[in-house]
């Protein structure tokens, strides 16, 4: 009874601070929309982008004139090209690289003499290009050139093998793009990388339930109201109970309004299965929450153990690889140590409805996780306790 | 001014005169951001791992393969099928998947347009480069393909001579030689820099939370009854949390630097002008929420809800470049933005000529944030928690 009335009083409590509520509902929902928005319509994104023109020096090294590259000069006057690339004549190597270093040009092309008859005669034929100061500029000149040279080596190698003729006969081209988006799923919805980051964050939120959890802890005793509690005919392990029973309801209602939500404002899937779903959640917050217990019961101030919650759950959701792409092979070596990791790639499978048996291996582990914790909560509150 | 060096230096003793507020407040931030420095600086050279099935037995498939290997930014990994190469890639094996479908050669050669796939679990951008190259390589192969369809007519081995057409085309004969002065900034040094805002961030908070300490704590009620006045402790607290943070910055940088030897590719001096800038636009923030909400436990909460936003919108996590464009708009609100644009600029060699445009609104976003911020501290009021 003493424990329903402390978990009720819990609640209302919880529900009533705004900053609360801003934390917990609007958060993660902002940072949903911020990852999917930002991340997953990547390629689209970058078609709309206009690109900056990059001035481009160009060196030819022949005794100019009339020995000026033919082919370079075609392709840097096709309109496709001018939209991106402006190219300055430059008399010499040296003019170009002080150029560059100055910033006047952002890239620069060394034009060999004699390079179309090379291309043409099927012999070696190499432009060289310097790099210059800028990132983007970089990019944007090597990929036009890298294209337009590739495209010269396979004419060339088809002229080489099957004879000059066969290059005329070859005009007509298929615009259709080679390379598609393959489908990871086996059935349900298209998966999209949004789903990856909305897994991510619902993770993220369930580890913060923690900070609530010092701040249900902390706040009593550091406000000498725990002592009063004290005094009256509740026991210590009442009080205790009914503080982290009113938390972890909090968090499995926060649970299900991230997921109902992201679901209805941006159509996030959250795979065939959702009482597996429900019961990893609910595992992520036994687990989440009896490890912030250990951690308040061993520190001594609330800031201390709100610091160090913070920075392990900042820390575990960035070595899983949830905040930002990582090297693949931290991914499943160092990230395996972190709660996120199974769970993640477990809530993952469900959203591409792979089959129950490669759910299970994660479902164990999760289980033994907090079994473990549980078992060092109830070990280390003996010792410990909770009162003023 | 004497009254505000006193706290200054009273709030720059409390948080780093101990042992115990040394290790807490420089050892272990720069521990954490040097930690990142090393890692993050280290992650941009190492090769994205593509993984790949090939069912393809023509020459296409083998040279498309080959092709990617010889970029030398991809550690190519085979799986058996489609099946385990989909499962290799959810398990996060690799980057990306690459698929090439059986009688991918035979289908290029009838002009049917056959597609490759590429399987990601998330969108990145080793793994747009990689759409973007596996693109420029098909539609080359598809024009060799349907020369070599037209030119042959129907006579002889049309597979063989696509094979004969790649493996000319493997040579390179036609290239390029890349010269790299090394002009441009390090990659890495933008992931670098808005990880290390990030902590910084999170630092100020932590700075901050010490006046609000004070608050709640009545100590500021008891120092107003002293002969000071309410803008000279509000001053004298800012000053000593910007003291604290210009040491842990120095630490930090210094740490990178000269232990890990990681090279900024620009001026220290100017790197650290760069970090003190936004600290103070961070400080501003930081005691704006400190001034909004009373208890200081859910100012703690109230910061993580600017802190993690903002920075993904600022591009601390990712290059802006890749957002949507009102999502760029919306960055130019961040100063985690300016802050990354000035240390572009500065590490590109740009002088102060562009680079007081970041400093002017960094500046500017300080100033307005204390301004609120000192004024609603109020520090006559005590804490009311709540």
């Amino acid at each position: 009874m003493n424990t329903w009335i402390i978990m009720m009083h819990e609640l209302r409590r919880l529900f009533r601070s705004r900053t609360m509520l801003l934390n917990m509902l609007l958060l993660p929902l902002v940072l949903i929309f911020l990852l999917g928005a930002s991340l997953s319509g990547v390629v689209g994104a970058k078609e709309a982008a206009k690109i900056e023109p990059v001035r481009v020096a160009v060196v030819n090294t022949g005794d100019g004139g009339a020995e000026a590259s033919v082919m370079t000069k075609a392709f840097l006057e096709t309109p496709e090209v001018k939209d991106i690339l402006i190219p300055v004549e430059t008399g010499s190597r040296e003019a170009a690289e002080s150029g560059l270093r100055t910033g006047k040009y952002a890239y620069a092309v060394i034009v060999p003499p004699g390079f179309d008859q090379g291309v043409q005669r099927g012999g070696q034929a190499e432009l060289e290009f310097i790099l210059g100061k800028d990132h983007t500029g970089n990019l944007v000149a090597g990929t036009a050139f890298d294209n337009f040279l590739r495209e010269l080596n396979y004419k060339q190698a088809v002229a080489v093998t099957l004879g000059p003729q066969a290059l005329t006969a070859s005009s007509a081209s298929a615009k259709n793009t080679g390379v598609v988006l393959g489908e990871l799923n086996n059935g349900g919805k298209t998966y999209t990388a949004a789903q990856f980051y909305a897994a991510s964050m619902l993770l993220m939120f369930l580890l913060y339930s923690g900070l609530t959890v010092t701040g249900s802890l902390f706040g009593d005793r550091e406000n000498r109201t725990l002592l009063r509690i004290n005094s009256m005919p509740v026991k210590d392990w009442q009080v205790f109970v009914g503080k982290m029973l009113g938390v972890g309801l909090v968090s499995i209602l926060q649970c299900l309004a991230i997921i109902l939500l992201s679901d209805w404002l941006f159509g996030v899937y959250w795979g065939n299965r959702p009482g597996l779903l429900l019961l990893f959640c609910l595992l992520m917050i036994i687990a989440s929450m009896t490890l912030s217990v250990l951690v308040c019961l061993f520190s001594r101030t609330s800031a201390t153990a709100a610091n160090m919650i913070s920075v392990l759950t900042v820390g575990m959701t960035f070595i899983s690889g949830g905040m930002a792409p990582l090297p693949d092979s931290w991914v499943n070596s160092v990230g395996a140590f972190t709660l996120n990791h199974w769970a993640q790639q477990a809530i993952i499978r469900m959203m591409l409805h792979s089959g129950l048996e490669q759910l299970l291996p994660n479902l164990w582990v999760m289980c033994l996780i907090s079994a473990v914790l549980f078992g060092a909560v109830i070990v280390s509150y003996r010792k410990v306790g909770y009162h003023a | 001014m004497h009254k505000i060096i006193t706290i200054a230096w009273n709030m720059v003793r409390r948080s780093i005169g101990t042992v115990k507020g040394v290790m807490i407040f420089i050892l272990l931030p720069s521990v954490v951001v040097a930690a990142i420095i090393s890692f993050t600086g280290g992650a941009g050279e190492e090769q994205a791992t593509v993984l790949y099935a090939n069912s393809d037995t023509g020459a296409a498939g083998k040279h498309l393969l080959a092709e990617l290997a010889k970029t030398g930014d991809y550690k190519l990994e085979e799986r058996r099928d489609e099946a385990a190469l989909k499962e290799a890639t959810i398990e996060q094996e690799g980057t990306a998947g690459l698929w090439i479908p059986a009688g991918y050669s035979a289908s290029l050669m009838a002009g049917q347009q056959p597609q490759v796939s590429v399987y990601e679990l998330r969108a990145s951008e080793s793994s747009m480069v990689l759409r973007m190259k596996l693109t420029a390589i098909t539609a080359n192969m598809a024009e060799a393909a349907q020369a070599v369809a037209a030119g042959s007519s129907g006579t002889g081995d049309v597979q063989a001579q696509l094979a004969a057409v790649l493996r000319q085309a493997e040579q390179h004969n036609v290239g390029s030689t890349r010269t790299d002065y090394n002009l441009y900034p390090r990659q890495t040094l933008s992931v670098v820099t808005g990880l290390t805002l990030m902590f910084l961030m999170a630092l100020v908070t932590s700075s901050v939370s010490l006046i609000t300490d004070d608050r709640s704590g009545r100590t500021m009620i008891r120092m107003f009854s002293a002969p000071v006045r309410s803008y000279e402790i509000a001053l004298g607290n800012f000053l000593g949390s910007f003291l604290v943070g210009m040491i842990q910055i120095l630490v930090v940088l210094s740490l990178g630097r000269w232990v890990l030897r990681y090279d900024y590719g620009m001026p220290m001096a100017l790197y650290f002008l760069v970090l003190a800038a936004f600290m103070l636009v961070s400080m501003g923030i930081a005691s704006t929420v400190a001034g909004l909400i009373r208890n200081p436990r859910n100012a703690g909460m109230l910061n993580s809800l600017i802190l993690t936003p903002t920075c993904m919108l600022g591009g601390c996590f990712w290059p802006i470049s890749i957002m949507p464009d009102y999502m760029q708009k919306l960055a130019n609100f961040t100063p985690q933005k300016w802050a990354i644009q000035a240390v572009d600029i500065a590490a590109t060699g740009g002088g102060w000529n562009e680079l007081w445009l970041p400093f002017a609104i960094l500046g500017l976003m300080a100033a307005i944030l204390l301004a609120v911020g000192s004024a609603i501290l109020r520090p006559n009021e005590a804490g009311i928690s709540a």
